[in-house]
Order: structure tokens, then sequence, then C-alpha cells
């Protein structure tokens, strides 16, 4: 994924669920920091964002612009709609 | 086709047994996208035909100038299993639950092979799951 393609996701995202801030998660969150990445990490045609303020929302991403959705099937990649403690830490 | 869609109710119906509470909705989403593949190889087994589906949107994609390089590894990877295994191997790929098959699946062409039904009935097993381990984590 390069860094056009995830601001096209998270425009979706935003229309989709009426938020503004979107927490990005996995491989492809390097592209916010590093848009010119090497392909190795960015080697995904998948997005892990949850909404900042409403994680709850995830599931109308999901439905949307998730896997196997029309939007997958359109542009080659996709949203999932993940949860907060996808980046959680175990104790310790 | 036909049949194969009633086979694909059916296994929906029955499908996958979701009984592992301590998951997380990581855990739970890769089990939602195994068991799209699994109703997707019934499809494919009962008609073969389905396959080039798949071709046909790697096509599609890989022509859109726009497409990153790193997706296009990706779909290339796969353009090179479908092309050169059988229909059956390609079967068992899509069933199988090993790390390699995860790892490809996260970046499937296999899309528009399920009905926006099937897909629906798919996600909304496993929504349930959402919420309950989001509340875990907390």
């Amino acid at each position: 994924m390069k860094r056009t393609e995830v601001e096209h996701i998270l425009r979706a995202a935003k229309e989709i669920a009426g938020e503004d801030e979107f927490i990005l998660l996995g491989s492809q969150s390097v592209l916010g920091a590093f848009p010119d990445a090497p392909l190795a990490l960015r080697r995904s045609i998948e997005l892990d964002i949850y909404p900042r303020h409403h994680p709850e929302k995830s599931d109308l991403i999901d439905g949307a612009i998730g896997e196997r959705s029309l939007f997958h099937e359109t542009h080659g990649y996709y949203a999932h709609g993940v949860a907060p403690e996808t980046a959680r830490l175990p104790a310790g | 086709m036909l049949i194969a869609q009633n086979n694909a109710t059916r296994y929906i119906q029955g499908g996958m047994r979701l009984e592992n509470n301590n998951k997380t909705w990581h855990e739970f989403v890769d089990d939602r996208s195994l068991e799209m593949d699994r109703v997707i190889a019934e499809k494919i087994r009962a008609n073969p035909k389905l396959v080039q589906i798949a071709l046909s949107n790697i096509k599609r994609w890989l022509a859109n100038p726009d497409y990153s390089d790193s997706n296009r590894q990706a779909i290339l990877e796969w353009k090179k299993i479908i092309e050169t295994t059988t229909v059956a191997a390609l079967v068992t790929l899509l069933e199988s639950n090993s790390e390699e098959a995860r790892r490809l699946r996260q970046s499937s062409p296999f899309c528009g092979i399920l009905t926006p039904g099937e897909r629906q009935a798919i996600f909304r097993k496993y929504e349930t799951h959402r919420g309950r381990a989001y509340l875990a984590s907390r």
C-alpha cells in the first residue's frame, strides 16, 4: 500500500463512520510517518484502523470497505475495522 | 451455480464454531476471513470457472497505473499461484489455516464470489464477538 491509498481509505472511513480521527495499526501504519518506507514493509493490501473516539464504529468500516467488500473488489485494497486491544501489549 | 449457493448457505449456517471467548478481535477476524475462504472454496469446488473472477480482479487491479508497487507484489504472488496450481490445490490452500495461508489471505483477490448476502451472514455471525473482545481488553 502507499500513502495515497491509505488516504483514500481514511476518506472513505470518515464518510462511513462520521469520525475525523482514526488510529492506524499494523504494518501499513508505518506510512503515517514514513510515506516512502521500503516495499517489504508495505506488502499488504489491508489497513487496520479504528475511529479514535468511537472504536465501536469499526463494524461500519468493516461492512462498507472491509474484506471482500465492493470497495475491496473495486480498488484492490481494503480496511480492517479493528479494536484498540489489537495494539495492546501483554503485561510485563 | 444454484447448487453451489445452496452448499455455501449450508456451510455458513453450520460453518465454523465460535467457542473460544478468550480470543482477541483480531483472532476472530482471522477466523472470519478463513470462513469466507472456506465458503468460496466450496463454491469453486462446485464451479471451477469461478476462479476466473479472481483472475479478472487481478487483471483489473494491475491495469490501474496508480496501484502501488507493494500491492502489485502481493497480488502477483496470487496470480502465480492461481495460474500454476490445480483447482484442487487452490481449494486446499483456500481452506487452509496455515501461517502461509493466513498471510496470503490478507491480500486475497477472491472478491465477488460470495454474494453480498453470504458475506453479510458471515460478518453478522462474528460481529457479536467484537464488543466482547473490546470489553475484555479494557
